[in-house]
């Protein structure tokens, strides 16, 4: 019985098309200086299960080509998975997940009841495990996108920084990056120093104070990276912020656009040097400069 | 036809339908609701629908789902008047056990739903309020545990031979891996008592 409801599921609910496209792709492009890179990004919002038997429903942003298909002949890619901040819906965040899919890796995000990872945390893992299972499935839309044992790193913004950094010790991810955000318990940090961790927050943030990230900063060990954007506020990270949302926020003294794209520097730095291993990113991280960036290492 | 022997047909088809689906046993929500004797229930909510028939007082086939058909399930369910008589104060505890077959990620589960609640209740009125703890275990890989402990209401009134309620519950869920997660079920509830159970005393 199992076995013929397996095929059947497989059979009726397996995407085979393109994806959708949300950035086309453009050979003018090259990743660097916080631009999109040469890929295009397509989104697929797949379901999957954790906890038994409740329904994760996730999107995967992933490299394609001008139809919306998977560059396969550039695959498998490394995986980030991301994690959307408390009560902010994880379309909010689009942007970025896009920004990252263009320079050839592949975005797993996750949706949470009441747009609160914190009630579902191993949501997270749960849609990476489905990602890898799709990528070995013939004809699926994701067929190829990543390896079983590919690299990973956990991103999350605010609350999702929190859950962010539970996945990545439970799960033994590559890096986590921590954006707005600081871990709530660092007792759980104690025993990990072999992985590379990025702490990026906006310097005008009114949610996460400087007190705050140093101590969360202080707990991590191994390589890190504490930056803070000039300018940058904790709504600046997401789409559509809601004026309830920016009056407990700090006041953002530059254009999002210029904040987000020294951001993006960082982060692009953090993908390229953990997730590819790019000597020339793991030095800028460990030894160079951000314009836009104050850093601390 | 008596109306025992209705009810063993019901019960019978009840369960071949289930069978007949590809069902298997899940979390026993309707087997926490009112206590009226043998009777027929349905408890269709979100994210769990749960149907069971009482061919006897104290013992119930179920069968239910997880929408959207994200998991189908079949067992059994037990319950047991503790305290109390059959009208006024009591208190109840229940028992589900069953198979669950998951769609999304194929698998199987067995699931095991001990839980207690007091009640009030009247002649045409029934309100309660527990614990349950319906917990899960998916036998094949990736192999998963669930143990959730929630909290439940139920309040149901009589509407000519049925009856008609509502049911809530919240809670936290554990996994295998020490995660916690939130638990939320909401539902409506209609009951057709038959036979001559505990609804006739």
């Amino acid at each position: 019985m199992l076995f013929a409801l397996t095929a059947l599921t497989l059979t009726a609910c397996t995407p085979t098309g393109p994806g959708a496209i949300a950035v086309a792709p453009s050979a003018a492009r090259d990743g660097t200086n916080g631009g999109d890179g040469p890929f295009g990004a397509a989104r697929t919002t797949l379901a999957t299960q954790a906890r038994v038997n409740e329904r994760v429903s996730f999107d995967v942003t992933f490299p394609c080509d001008a139809t919306g298909a998977l560059r396969r002949d550039r695959g498998p890619f490394a995986t980030v998975v991301f994690v959307s901040g408390g009560l902010v819906a994880p379309e909010r965040y689009r942007w970025i997940a896009e920004h990252i899919a263009t320079r050839g890796f592949v975005v797993v995000s996750s949706a949470y009841v009441l747009n609160l990872a914190l009630f579902q945390a191993d949501n997270a893992h749960a849609a990476l495990r489905a990602v890898r299972d799709a990528a070995t499935v013939p004809g699926h839309t994701l067929e190829g996108a990543v390896s079983p044992t590919g690299r990973v790193i956990a991103v999350g913004h605010s609350l999702g920084g929190i859950v962010a950094t539970y996945q990545w010790l439970d799960h033994r991810y590559n890096g986590v990056a921590l954006i707005a955000s600081y871990p709530a318990d660092t007792s759980r940090l104690l025993g990990d120093d072999t992985t590379r961790t990025l702490f990026i927050s906006g310097a005008e943030d009114g949610l996460v104070t400087r007190a705050d990230l140093d101590r969360g900063f202080g707990a991590f060990r191994g390589r890190k990276l504490l930056a803070l954007v000039d300018g940058m506020n904790h709504f600046d990270w997401t789409d559509q912020a809601q004026p309830s949302e920016l009056a407990r926020d700090g006041t953002p003294t530059r254009p999002q656009a210029a904040s987000r794209r020294d951001a993006l520097r960082v982060i692009d730095a953090f993908t390229d040097a953990v997730l590819n291993q790019d000597p020339a990113a793991v030095t800028q991280l460990d030894t160079g400069t951000f314009s836009g960036v104050t850093v601390q290492r | 036809m008596s109306r025992a022997r209705l009810a063993s047909i019901a019960a019978a088809c009840a369960l071949s339908l289930s069978l007949a689906s590809q069902s298997a046993a899940a979390e026993g929500l309707a087997v926490r609701g009112p206590n009226l004797g043998q009777s027929v229930v349905f408890v269709e909510g979100a994210p769990e629908s749960s149907r069971a028939v009482w061919i006897r007082p104290w013992l119930a086939i179920t069968q239910e789902w997880r929408s959207p058909y994200d998991a189908v399930g079949l067992g059994l369910g037990l319950r047991h008047t503790i305290v109390g008589g059959p009208r006024g104060w009591g208190l109840e505890a229940q028992m589900a056990a069953g198979w669950l077959v998951t769609t999304l990620l194929p698998g199987v589960a067995f699931t095991l739903a001990p839980s207690t609640h007091v009640r009030a209740r009247t002649e045409g009125f029934w309100f309660s309020m527990g614990i349950a703890a319906p917990m899960a275990v998916r036998l094949n890989a990736p192999q998963a545990l669930k143990v959730p402990v929630q909290g439940e209401l139920w309040l149901a009134f009589r509407a000519g031979p049925v009856w008609l309620g509502a049911m809530t519950a919240i809670g936290a869920s554990f996994s295998e891996t020490g995660a916690a997660s939130l638990v939320m079920q909401g539902a409506g509830y209609i009951a057709i008592p038959f036979g001559d159970g505990h609804e006739r005393r």
